[in-house]
């Protein structure tokens, strides 16, 4: 055997650093031999230590954490017969697909536990619900999502619709309601849009395709905010609380996005 | 004749395949559990595909998710670790089919929190940044396959099926990978008066 037959014979073992009987009769009988095996072993030693920084936004730990939490199961007495079963068949429900899927799980458990506007149950009013409707398609559009910014653009409707929905509801609706929509509100901003803004891969999108982005999730939230100091004006005092959480959790949003996503002005 | 250190634990088969079963029908700790054995290795792997810690993460999740999700299709008796990995490359194909067109990121700081063997002295310190460099410096194809051998000792077959291609091709860039990292790193690597 000469030294270079030697030598990719080597670099073709599964481990260089453990020679078969005639390529260790080789190495033993030529010093040259020996050594390149010593470096490339000692490669191999080297490669298998290679450090690897730790992850940086603990997603194992929140996937475990989803997996060790409560299933959303059909409930029976809930507010809407048939409402958990349906929530229970959306695709996201069922795959916890992260942070996006746990905020938008809240929003449904929220939705299937909320009573009608009046207090009153969907045995009462067993009609379809809009709203559900609006929520069951964001839930189906997010399990689509491929990209943490498809994410971002579903949870940025979503945060419109709660909006939407606050605003409709705040001439009839309790306070408790009021505050409960608002908190979710609070929650899509604060725990979706801004969270997974600043989760964004660093050069996942370029400096235009961020510019979009804001610019789409920037007009939902500035919208979102002065439809509700809008709306303010013409509310019982019971909503005002509801509503002036709505407009400064959206300027706060669009304030902590421009950040994250480094806009300029 | 031989210079490995120390063989690594070897993976219980029938504990993974009684998870794999139950997480089958549905129980969500096995699921757990099987993520808790693999998240770490996967991960490891993936930075080295990307250089980029967060991309690593992402797709590490996105890959755990899609297993859950296919679950049902996966095949008891044949091997987890190659599929999950299998469903990992594929991730990571996908994303840089996606960012074909965007920068490359350039490799993250490594704080050396594993490793620490190696870490303890100043020169192997400087030889594992020497290496690290030069392996950033293989073409993804080459580094996926060396470290899906190195790291976790898959053998040439499982390389491949993971890597779509077939057993000789993932010896041979195995092969490559190794003399391109030796001709870059020689100088580095030799011990001192070997080279004369």
């Amino acid at each position: 055997m000469n030294c270079g037959t030697f030598q990719n014979r080597v670099l073709s073992l599964p481990d260089p650093r453990e020679l078969p009987g005639p390529l260790g009769e080789h190495a033993s009988g030529c010093a040259a031999c020996s050594a390149w095996w010593k470096t490339a072993a000692k490669l191999e030693g080297l490669l298998a230590a290679l450090p690897t920084p730790a992850a940086p936004a603990g997603k194992k730990e929140l996937l475990l954490d989803e997996l060790a939490g409560p299933l959303i199961r059909p409930m029976s007495g809930v507010a809407r017969p048939g409402l958990a079963s349906r929530l229970w068949a959306i695709p996201a429900v069922r795959t916890f697909s992260g942070l996006a899927a746990a905020v938008m799980l809240a929003v449904c458990g929220w939705m299937m536990i909320r009573p009608g506007p009046n207090g009153s149950t969907a045995e009462a009013k067993p009609s379809r619900d809009p709203f559900l409707d609006c929520i069951v398609q964001r839930d189906l559009a997010l399990a689509q999502a491929r990209t943490a910014d498809e994410r971002l653009t579903v949870l940025g409707s979503l945060a419109d619709d709660l909006s939407t929905e606050a605003r409709s509801l705040s001439k009839i609706a309790n306070p408790d309601e009021l505050r409960d929509l608002s908190g979710m509100f609070q929650k899509v901003v604060n725990e979706g849009l801004v969270e997974q803004a600043r989760r964004l891969p660093e050069h996942s999108l370029t400096r235009s395709q961020k510019h979009e982005l804001w610019k789409t999730l920037s007009e939902k939230l500035r919208d979102a905010g002065r439809q509700a100091d809008e709306a303010a004006k013409e509310s019982p005092p019971h909503a005002q609380p509801a509503l002036k959480t709505i407009s400064e959790t959206a300027r706060d949003g669009q304030t902590k996005l421009k950040a994250i996503l480094g806009v300029q002005s | 004749m031989s210079l490995v250190p120390e063989p690594l634990d070897p993976p219980s088969s029938e504990d993974e395949a009684e998870w794999i079963r139950a997480a089958q029908a549905g129980d969500r700790a096995a699921f757990a559990r099987l993520v808790e054995r693999y998240w770490d290795r996967l991960y490891r792997w993936l930075y080295q595909l990307t250089r980029d810690r967060h991309s690593a993460e992402d797709l590490t999740q996105e890959t755990f998710l899609k297993a859950l999700a296919a679950l049902s299709s996966f095949r008891p008796g044949s091997n987890f670790r190659a599929w999950v990995y299998k469903i990992g490359h594929n991730n990571f194909v996908n994303q840089k089919r996606a960012e074909r067109r965007t920068k490359v990121s350039l490799p993250d700081d490594l704080p050396g929190q594993d490793g620490a063997e190696a870490e303890g002295q100043a020169e192997n310190r400087e030889a594992l940044d020497a290496v690290n460099r030069a392996v950033a410096e293989l073409p993804p194809d080459f580094r996926a396959a060396l470290m899906l051998r190195v790291n976790e000792e898959l053998s040439f077959r499982d390389v491949a099926r993971i890597l779509k291609t077939t057993e000789e091709t993932a010896r041979w860039r195995v092969f490559k990978a190794r003399q391109k990292l030796l001709q870059t790193l020689s100088p580095e690597l030799l011990p001192p008066g070997a080279a004369e």
